[in-house]
């Protein structure tokens, strides 16, 4: 459950979701809990880290941005 | 005429409405005053932070320069400690005198003390700002074993907080499984297998009687009310919330645990709203009063309320709240109102994966969710639209189970 996702080449795709390393957060990284997300951007990163789709199109948050989820995850 | 908007605390909910406020009323005059030191910030991230896994600055949210440039008036460090209703002002702790036409009341709640000797001892912790978790991460990470008290959803943030620093715990808990409304014992299993390999130790039919301390007032050791003694250099208690509806006393303004609001966040008083965790709101989906304590809710509740008290009775509040614990390296999700209803469905699929639903007049009003969230969107949409469904348990129990295997009758409620 807890891997890495690639791009699926998919022309919709807007963004990937990479798990990261809590050590390499920055002090200017955004950082949010899932439970803050939009319940839309939510679903997205449940399917996205469980599985079902590959990537996510999420639209409250950015390239850079990190999701504290089951393990720390970075929008890419 | 400007109208002249005051907000009374900047947590997630009156910071939202702060943000609503100026987007409806752009000419209004918005205050918001909180008794904290620093603007908004992540409450929910707060324990990340307590565990050593994130720095301090990605837990702000604001900085004071959000406030300035929307032209919301942001006092910090102030206390409001009386309300006039009728006179339409407010006072501070400094004796300043503020006129309001319409005021918003986001105050949240305060950790419950346990009412047990010595639970103001040094290294007792409860925890709800971040000045809390500066003083947790301060001493647990000096800390050699800790106690946790509260089997609930702050109460495992402390136990994965002791976990994260590499702390042996004892985690007392009253009855005989972790959050026991919400889970019976097969569904909390999974979590006190995900605390035990963490060090994490639960204690059944436990709590605590006195705790005991040293010369100098620190604590040493919890002992719960069968006798039995734990030893306790960090203590961490999450029993509730006290509810700050002290400075609505001597008002007319309606107050229970919380303060009392319609489904647009309005108080008995027309120009008296009220937003987040302190609201006991006319839940719409679930057909009676309730509170959640929720971000994503309290949030909401923020815009909702700002939203009509510039135009009141333009959007109710009706919404599903989520609640995820991101301790173990299974997700969990808990949603609506878990701990209510008048009937129950469980299944367990796997060592990790477990389901609840509890329904009320036949709708589903809540559920919990270990292991697999798939299903989250179908369970909430059923209970958006207020279907009855309780009669297909077997159905909405399977673990694939997809809405249009359903029998469902007439429309949506939405
Ligand atoms: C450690 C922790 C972990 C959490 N984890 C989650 C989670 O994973 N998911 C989730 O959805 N929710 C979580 N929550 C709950 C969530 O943070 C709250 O539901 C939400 O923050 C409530 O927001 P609020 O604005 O209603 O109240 P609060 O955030 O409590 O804000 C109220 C503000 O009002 C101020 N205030 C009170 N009285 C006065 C006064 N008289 N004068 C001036 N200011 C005053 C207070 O100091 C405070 O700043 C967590 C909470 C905590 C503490």
């Amino acid at each position: 459950m807890s891997r890495s996702l690639q791009s699926s080449g998919d022309a919709d795709v807007r963004s990937v979701i990479v798990e990261c390393d809590a050590a390499d957060i920055e002090p200017t990284d955004r950082v949010r809990h899932i439970d803050q997300l939009s319940p839309r951007d939510r679903r997205e990163v449940f399917d996205a880290v469980e599985g079902s789709s590959p990537a996510a199109d999420l639209q409250g948050l950015e390239s850079g941005d990190v999701i504290r989820f089951t393990e720390y995850y970075r929008v890419v | 005429m400007t109208q002249s908007y005051v907000i009374i605390g900047d947590g997630v909910a009156g910071s939202s409405a702060a943000e609503t406020l100026r987007e409806e009323d752009p000419d209004a005059d918005v205050t918001v005053i909180t008794d904290e030191g620093e603007a908004l910030y992540n409450r929910i991230l707060i324990k990340e932070f307590a565990k050593g896994k994130l720095p301090e600055a990605p837990i702000s949210i604001h900085d004071e320069s959000w406030y300035e440039e929307r032209d919301i008036d942001l006092q910090l460090n102030t206390l409001v400690v009386d309300i006039d209703v009728e006179g339409h002002t407010l006072e501070t702790h400094e004796g300043d005198v503020h006129e309001w036409d319409k005021l918003l009341v986001a105050t949240g709640g305060t950790p419950t003390q346990l009412p047990v000797g010595n639970s103001d001892a040094d290294g007792v912790h409860h925890f709800w700002t971040f000045q809390d978790a500066r003083a947790i991460k301060n001493h647990i990470e000096e800390a050699d074993n800790s106690v946790i008290v509260g089997a609930g959803l702050l109460g495992i943030d402390l136990a994965a907080i002791t976990a994260a620093q590499d702390v042996e715990g004892k985690y007392l808990m009253r009855g005989d499984c972790w959050w026991r409304y919400a889970l019976s014992e097969e569904g909390a299993e999974i979590i006190h297998d995900a605390l035990r390999e963490r060090d994490v130790e639960p204690v059944f039919q436990s709590g605590v009687d006195h705790f005991e301390t040293d010369d100098d007032g620190q604590v040493t050791t919890a002992v719960d009310p069968n006798g039995d003694e734990y030893d306790a250099d960090f203590v961490g208690i999450a029993i509730g919330l006290n509810f700050n509806t002290e400075i609505l006393q001597d008002t007319p303004i309606e107050c229970d645990d919380g303060i009392i609001v319609d489904e647009y966040m309005q108080t008995n008083h027309e120009d008296v709203f009220a937003a987040g965790d302190i609201t006991e709101f006319n839940d719409l989906l679930l057909g009676e009063r309730a509170q959640n304590g929720a971000w994503g809710s309290a949030k909401e509740q923020g815009s909702i309320a700002a939203q009509n008290m510039v135009d009141y009775g333009s959007e109710p509040f009706e919404w599903v709240s989520s609640y995820s614990i991101t301790h173990f390296d299974f997700p969990f999700l808990s949603f609506g109102h878990p701990t209510l209803g008048d009937d129950e469905a469980e299944a367990k699929y796997s060592d990790t994966e477990w389901r609840r639903l509890a329904f009320k007049d036949g709708r589903i009003v809540g559920g919990v969710l270990i292991g697999d969230l798939s299903p989250q969107s179908k369970y909430k949409k059923l209970m958006r639209e207020r279907r009855v469904v309780a009669d297909q348990k077997d159905i909405l129990m399977k673990q694939n189970f997809e809405i249009d295997e359903l029998e469902l009758e007439g429309t949506p409620a939405e």
